[in-house]
């Protein structure tokens, strides 16, 4: 449910942008999903996304739109290379306030920003394992890593350094596909009998619904797609004298679309607009 | 608020059946309705019957689904790709509805033809699109022209009905290009709203990434 925390922009756009994929049909769903419901709440005039790998593209979307003030944020779990080299270039934005063609556009902060990311990565763990005691639980935030940007696994850490603080697992890690700590790495990491995996993407595509269960050796191969499958999960994988328990993507909870919202509350707060 | 967009695509109905991609736009007693071209044409043979036989859905964001996969079952990354399924019916109430279902068949399509249509959608050169590649895709700046064109040649057509809005530079037409490929002469030729390209989309540098990579591999 959305519960706006701004008045409403009828002159105003929002522009979600998102990575998507070429290859997974449930990359961009839930950017899609959030423009729906933020559509339905009436809080802008216009609600578009656009993408870096599906239609329409990040340059082509504003060809789309008719508002001459467009909000763009971008559904990306963390501050990094598409945050700050990608999307700026292909918007050919000029810092978080760019005027072009008779046009405003303002560059808020990704939703991966956003203080309520660590509640709804508990929410997501305690989905996938509930009932599990987390005193006897580790607890994987497991992200991509990249060598192009290393903000992105700056947040994933700092999620973890936030969590741990809590005391509330046995143990609490980040873990990456592509940089140590290596997910793969998962059974000589962690010493918890459970094991609570929350994939730290903005949907449950390519790399967390079918890349990572490799890596964690939930699966010997990649499986379909999610939407292409009938059960989504069969908590709890019993590995390595474990009990694993694999969680839905950070980003496809529905909750996500308020984080939208604020970031567009927050950057007319940071830049003193007053409506 | 009725935007510029929409009174275009108003103005465009107003005139009779629309062909966009590979679906049909055409008035009913109720509204609209979009369907495949090839099942329009099934239809008693005549273009202008409303069609009672095919699944129908009245939620414009139902096009989303229907675009989302081909006949066999593998995902479309590319919305233009002339493989859109059959056997669907989405029947509208206004003209607002038939704009949010054309999003999903063919998101960002009406955009680039009402901007197209003012002059205000501004194609970008592949040289240009190549030369800002970063990380894995720099390497497609070394494409030589030859390269450049032929691999247009081959991957936009058949595989994306999109018409190509680009040169190779501002001054320099990829070659050879086939008719079905160039920007049409008119804003709405014979009903049809053309799809256009503006830009070498992520699968085309994808593709000369692949092509530039053998050759120097040889």
């Amino acid at each position: 449910m959305i519960t706006p925390r701004l008045t409403p922009k009828p002159r105003s756009a929002l522009l979600i942008a998102a990575h998507g994929s070429t290859v997974n049909p449930d990359s961009s769903a839930p950017s899609w999903e959030h423009a729906d419901a933020i559509r339905r709440s009436g809080l802008f005039g216009e609600v578009r996304c656009g993408f870096w790998k599906e239609e329409p593209s990040f340059r082509e979307v504003f060809n789309s739109f008719e508002s001459d003030e467009i909000y763009v944020v971008p559904n990306f779990i963390s501050d990094g290379y598409f945050t700050q080299t990608i999307i700026p270039r292909e918007m050919e934005l000029e810092g978080a306030i760019t005027h072009h063609g008779g046009r405003t556009i303002k560059y808020c902060e990704p939703v991966g920003s956003h203080p309520r990311m660590t509640e709804i990565l508990l929410a997501r763990a305690e989905q996938a394992a509930p009932g599990v005691p987390q005193k006897a639980a580790a607890l994987l935030i497991t992200g991509h890593g990249t060598g192009l940007n290393e903000n992105s696994a700056k947040a994933a850490k700092q999620q973890a350094e936030i969590i741990s603080g809590m005391q509330r697992f046995a143990e609490v890690h980040s873990t990456y596909m592509e940089e140590a700590p290596l997910v793969s790495d998962w059974a000589t990491l962690t010493h918890a009998p459970n094991v609570i995996v929350v994939p730290f993407f903005i949907s449950d595509g390519l790399h967390s619904y079918q890349d990572i269960p490799v890596l964690l050796g939930m699966e010997t191969e990649p499986t379909a797609a999610a939407s292409q499958r009938d059960i989504f999960r069969r908590n709890p994988y019993h590995l390595q004298g474990r009990s694993l328990y694999y969680a839905a993507a950070l980003g496809s909870d529905p909750a996500f679309a308020d984080l939208v919202i604020d970031q567009v509350a927050a950057f007319d707060l940071a830049h003193d607009r007053h409506h | 608020m009725i935007g510029t967009i929409e009174s275009q695509l108003a103005n465009a109905l107003g005139k009779g059946s629309l062909r966009i991609g590979e679906v049909i736009v055409r008035g009913t007693d109720g509204g609209f309705e979009i369907l495949h071209a090839a099942d329009a044409e099934a239809s008693d043979n005549s273009i202008d019957i409303a069609s009672p036989g095919l699944p129908g859905f009245s939620d414009p964001s139902e096009a989303r689904k229907i675009a989302l996969f081909d006949a066999d079952g593998r995902y479309r990354p590319l919305k233009s790709a002339p493989t859109l399924i059959r056997g669907w019916v989405l029947r509208l109430r206004g003209v607002g509805e038939v704009r949010e279902a054309i999003e999903g068949l063919y998101p960002g399509a009406l955009g680039n033809w009402a901007g197209w249509v003012k002059g205000a959608c501004r194609p970008t050169a592949l040289r240009d699109t190549l030369n800002r590649q970063s990380g894995m895709y720099r390497v497609t700046a070394r494409a030589t022209d030859d390269e450049a064109d032929s691999t247009v040649r081959s991957f936009c057509h058949p595989g994306c009905a999109k018409r190509i809005l680009w040169g190779r530079t501002a001054e320099e037409p990829i070659s050879e290009l086939p008719s079905v490929k160039v920007p049409p002469p008119h804003a709405l030729a014979s009903g049809e709203i053309p799809l256009l390209c503006s830009e070498a989309c992520c699968l085309l540098v994808a593709e000369l990434r692949e092509v530039v990579k053998s050759r120097a591999s040889r």
